[in-house]
């Protein structure tokens, strides 16, 4: 097969180039196009050599253009039809997939609630460059909690938001006072009102890390949290258009938030009456509340209400 | 007709727009339309009042008028008249009637300019029709402009078969795409499109210009024979060849399609940005296409994207062969998960021969675009130095041709055995087929922003 389609080739580079060239300068091209006629038609091609052949006798350009137009169009139909499914000639080896996976970069993560989503229980979590939120990423099977520290407890926030009183206290997640690490995988993509989104992401060879140092900003989030006396609009994080706030609740508006699932916004509704604050993540014209907090009071101290049991 | 022969020196307002003509016109204007004077193609040149009218013949015919009494005021039947009012044409007719008065005979009544409507002129020549005959024609019909369109074509087509591109001047280059706007105008705009390629093609001496010579003069004839009745074409085919504007009304309703956008192209003829967005049906696997035209003076940015799955409640496709055009009226936004990626890789024909048919379907239609859309679930992508490819379920090879960093970049994200498919336009290559992909879409894509590579921009 491919000889005759090398030489189908060949003809309607021939053609191609007489087009360009114009058929008053063709001169020998034109001629050659009857001995490449007659080759087709004894190769079994009798109908593509009449078409060649109607071109080698066309007496000026009225007769050629139209003979011409047709004889490229079946060249390439025929073409088409018998098109060689070969590699070209060489060593052609398999695509080398990832050969390091694992390795490089870390993504870091910072837990702030649980969320229902679709029957599941995910992490609402703020994906962290450098120390400034990055994107709200909901982590699909989150690793266990990490080991209570040689310091007796889960750390400060765990232990201000109500461990600290068990004698061996079970290990508890560190909402927003210690970060993840490990290699983000794409899980889903879910709308969040009419134009945003939030990603579903599993998180490989998690780790947890170290207590942020006193002077990192992600320990001061702790410090606010644990102080539990806060202000309407009290930023705990910021970067260019994105924000984890607290808000308090008889003041936002409420009808502007947008939801990943509804189950989240029907938990939210029931777990608001007597609370007053509003954890919220806000992403440009986006609002999405994550967790509700009770500030501390006589004989209690500051807690994250959760939205997923 | 008046004895007084016309004076330009006898209207200031005449003589200042002549002075500042070329700055009016631009260069590019003010020197084709000298030579158009120089070749001697103002023709029927006559004053009447203050207003002069010319005809300026070329392969195409325009009709000029400048009225330069109070206010100077200048019209032209030519496309390019729209976006420069001083086009070629009236620099010739004006540089006429300043510098060959003798020229311009003097009419009364004033003769109408060929766009104006007749009923005006039989007003205003209060019902005596004998002047007015002898100062423009009849108004044609609509066959007869389109008639006259095509053979303008034609008479083109046979100039640049004849002495081929070196042939091709500026001038002749200009004519071309002036056709092109021209049988646009008609109603043609398939043809009109074709010769703005062939334009475009013939100034860049593409190596796609005999092809699109050939599908060009294929089109015409298509064209011409079944305005005039000679092909039978059934009327959605018909209306595909003319290159008919589609209205809401003509789209055919459809809903409860599931897509999810895999790819996107952005092009531009220089006149309009052509957004396309290829769309998946997870239930049939088809692909669908989004396509917003905007021309470039208002084009305010990329569309969005559609990132998350849509579940179509309404919607209606455009008539013509596969892949659709599809318009969206509206749809909901619903979670993209891995399982839908699932049923969209396994959707996608694994089979070459089965990309093959409808590509040979496509070619059978000469006025039809050469590519198609197509998703491919290959077995296998294989490298040979820069050469990439891909294997089909029966060891069927097809070339890819991959955006430069693609190779690498995949290299290190696809992870080994995860099933792929690929989005691309499908052409015909030597020795084969080709596939030109815009998007990869994976299982295992060992990153977080999604199952398809390239990652579009996100939606803030």
């Amino acid at each position: 097969m491919q000889p005759v389609l090398e030489r189908i080739h060949h003809v309607e580079e021939r053609l191609a180039r007489i087009l360009t060239s114009g058929w008053r300068n063709a001169g020998s091209e034109a001629q050659s196009l009857a001995a490449e006629a007659s080759d087709l038609g004894e190769t079994g091609l009798p109908e593509l050599a009449a078409l060649i052949d109607r071109v080698a006798q066309s007496q000026g350009e009225t007769e050629a253009l139209p003979a011409i137009s047709l004889a490229l169009s079946a060249c390439r139909m025929l073409r088409a039809r018998l098109a060689i499914d070969q590699p070209p000639p060489g060593r052609w080896e398999p695509l080398k997939p990832a050969s390091a996976k694992g390795k490089g970069r870390r993504d870091e993560l910072l837990p702030i609630a649980r969320l229902p989503l679709v029957g599941q229980t995910v992490w609402a979590c703020v994906g962290l460059s450098g120390s400034a939120p990055d994107q709200l990423i909901l982590l699909a099977d989150p690793p266990p909690p990490p080991p209570p520290t040689a310091g007796g407890g889960p750390g400060l926030i765990a232990r201000l938001f109500g461990k600290a009183e068990q004698p061996s206290p079970p290990p508890a997640v560190p909402w927003l006072a210690r970060t993840l690490s490990g290699h983000l995988r794409w899980q889903g993509r879910w709308p969040l009102g009419a134009g945003g989104e939030v990603q579903l992401q599993a998180l490989l060879q998690p780790a947890w890390e170290e207590p942020p140092a006193e002077d990192d900003p992600l320990a001061g989030i702790g410090k606010v949290l644990a102080k539990g006396k806060w202000s309407d609009r009290q930023i705990l994080m910021r970067s260019a258009a994105r924000s984890l706030t607290i808000r308090k609740a008889e003041v936002a508006d409420a009808s502007a938030y947008v939801w990943p699932d509804p189950a989240v916004a029907a938990a939210f509704r029931a777990a608001l009456p007597g609370r007053s604050w509003i954890l919220l993540w806000e992403e440009g014209a986006l609002t999405t509340p994550l967790a509700l907090l009770e500030p501390s009071g006589l004989g209690h101290n500051a807690k994250v209400i959760h939205l997923a049991p | 007709m008046a004895d007084t022969p016309f004076d330009p020196s006898e209207h200031p307002a005449l003589i200042d727009l002549g002075q500042r003509l070329r700055e009016l016109a631009g260069d590019s204007a003010y020197a084709a339309g000298r030579d158009y004077l120089k070749k001697g193609l103002v023709k029927q040149g006559a004053v009447a009042g203050t207003t002069g009218y010319a005809t300026v013949s070329g392969s195409t015919e325009y009709r000029v008028s400048i009225a330069f009494g109070d206010e100077v005021k200048v019209t032209c039947t030519c496309p390019a008249h729209r976006r420069n009012r001083h086009c070629k044409h009236v620099v010739a007719v004006c540089s006429a009637l300043l510098e060959r008065p003798g020229d311009f005979a003097r009419a009364e009544p004033p003769p109408e300019p060929a766009a104006k409507k007749p009923a005006r002129a039989k007003k205003e020549s209060g019902g005596d029709e004998a002047p007015r005959k002898s100062a423009r024609a009849p108004k044609a019909t609509k066959a007869d402009l389109q008639a006259a369109g095509l053979e303008t074509v034609e008479r083109l087509m046979l100039e640049l078969a004849a002495g081929g591109l070196m042939t091709l001047g500026p001038e002749k280059a200009a004519l071309l795409a002036d056709a092109g706007e021209l049988v646009r105008s008609l109603k043609l705009r398939r043809l009109g499109n074709l010769l703005l390629a062939l334009q475009r093609a013939a100034v860049s001496e593409s190596t796609g210009f005999a092809h699109l010579s050939a599908d060009l003069y294929l089109t015409l004839t298509a064209t011409r024979n079944h305005l005039e009745g000679r092909l039978s074409l059934d009327p959605q085919g018909a209306e595909e060849l003319l290159g008919k504007v589609w209205r809401d009304e003509d789209l055919e309703p459809v809903a409860g399609l599931e897509l999810v956008e895999v790819a996107s192209l952005a092009e531009s003829d220089g006149e309009f940005q052509v957004e396309s967005s290829y769309l998946a049906d997870l239930a049939s696997g088809r692909v669908l296409i989004e396509r917003q035209i905007t021309p470039r003076a208002l084009w305010k940015g990329p569309k969005p994207r559609h990132r998350t799955r849509l579940l179509v409640d309404e919607a209606g496709l455009y008539p013509g062969p596969a892949p659709q055009r599809i318009k969206l009226r509206r749809a909901r936004r619903a979670p993209l998960t891995l399982a839908d990626i699932e049923r969209l890789i396994q959707r996608a024909p694994a089979d070459l021969a089965v990309l093959r048919e409808r590509l040979v379907a496509r070619l059978s239609d000469p006025f039809a675009p050469e590519r198609i859309p197509v998703l491919f679930r290959p077995t296998s992508l294989l490298t040979q130095g820069d050469l990439v490819g891909a294997l089909d379920q029966s060891g069927r090879f097809l070339p890819l041709e991959w955006p430069d960093g693609w190779r690498k970049e995949l290299s290190s994200l696809l992870e080994p055995g995860a099933p792929v498919a690929l989005l691309g336009l499908l052409s015909l290559d030597h020795p084969g087929l080709r596939l030109h992909c815009l998007a990869l879409v994976a299982l295992g894509l060992a990153w977080e922003h999604g199952p398809i590579f390239p990652d579009g921009p996100r939606r803030r």
